[in-house]
């Protein structure tokens, strides 16, 4: 299931087959209406799903576990312009996950954190080759608060920060400046040392971030707000081929993301 | 034609009388729209010939943050 690019105010939401068949989906009443099922608004990289009534009132769609969690379905992108993506030849707009209820609603500027065993945090920066440190930060946007923007402020640029390839056990974390220079990624200790950050370990979508210390102990990467608001910080895959993207004209296998804690299964 | 649909590769899907989505991921949740009075709606693909077909979110074995 996609959102469909087109031009409309209200964008489709289809099931594509494999042949670029599309098929409606619709929200069924129990006197036989079908409702539309739209993406209504986009904020960064959630676009919002909702079915439509006949009052024109919007109605959220939801993922419910057998369990009762229940999760909000949304349209998600990684591309910044319209176009997502094409699935079967079919230009799409958005893919539709369905993602824990975020806690965050303002737009703001979060930390990102390694958190020490202890209980201490460790900063996480980006360093240039002269070694020099730059900030990397959570982009909290309003309205979007299931699929955070991670970023290197280098040299006045938001500098993306993406998983990379290598042949190595764990994969890289790294900041991509505009011209495709790649900058280090590490959590600084009180004590000077630079611990490496890098992708751990994928099942699905997603790819563990860890902080990974002399011993070889794993810290966890967290994005914290300044009211203690506290999301998990994770590579995220919408492909299933790679590269999962090309930025400034590296190959990238993940894009760094913070999301929401989830729950596991209750009984 | 709509058997062709890849079921795996979709996050939210649309399911079809196929054998071996249930073996190979851990739960399957129901997505439904949430009316204003609190009742729950169901959520389906149609196709051409108004075939009514369930769609489903797919969570993997092991990922809570990303359905």
């Amino acid at each position: 299931m996609k959102v469909l690019l087109d031009d409309a105010r209200l964008a489709p939401v289809k099931a594509i087959g494999e042949d670029g068949t599309t098929f409606d989906v619709k929200a069924l009443t129990a006197d036989e209406t079908q409702l539309d099922v739209n993406g209504v608004s986009r904020a960064g990289n959630i676009v919002h799903i909702k079915a439509i009534d006949p009052a024109g009132e919007y109605l959220g769609v939801k993922a419910i576990a057998r369990d009762g969690r229940l999760y909000d379905v949304k349209g998600v992108k990684m591309a910044e312009g319209a176009r997502e993506r094409t699935v079967s030849g079919v230009a799409i707009a958005a893919h539709v996950k369905a993602l824990p209820p975020g806690v965050a609603s303002e737009s703001a500027i979060w930390h990102v954190k390694a958190i020490h065993p202890e209980g201490r945090t460790l900063d996480i920066k980006a360093l240039d080759a002269s070694g020099a440190i730059h900030d990397i930060k959570a982009i909290m946007l309003a309205g979007n608060q299931h699929i955070v923007d991670v970023k290197a402020f280098i040299d006045g640029t938001a500098a993306p920060v993406k998983v990379l390839f290598s042949g190595d056990t764990y994969a890289p974390v790294k900041a991509i400046g505009p011209n495709g220079t790649i900058y280090d990624v590490k959590a600084l200790t009180p004590e000077g040392q630079q611990l490496d950050v890098k992708g751990v370990s994928r099942v699905g979508n997603l790819t563990d971030i860890k902080a990974i210390d002399a011993d070889g102990e794993l810290y966890g990467v967290k994005a914290i707000s300044r009211t203690g608001l506290l999301y998990d910080v994770k590579g995220v895959q919408m492909l299933e081929t790679t590269p999962e993207a090309i930025v400034n004209g590296v190959d990238v296998a993940a894009h760094i993301k913070a999301l929401p804690q989830a729950s596991a299964a209750r009984n | 034609m709509i058997s062709t649909l890849r079921l795996l590769c979709l996050t939210l899907a649309v399911l079809l009388p196929a054998d071996s989505v249930v073996a190979q991921v851990d739960a399957i949740w129901h997505i439904k729209v949430v009316t204003r009075d609190g009742q729950f709606l169901d959520v389906k693909a149609l196709d051409a010939s108004g075939g009514i077909h369930d769609v489903k979110a797919i969570q993997d074995a092991t990922t809570t943050s990303f359905v």
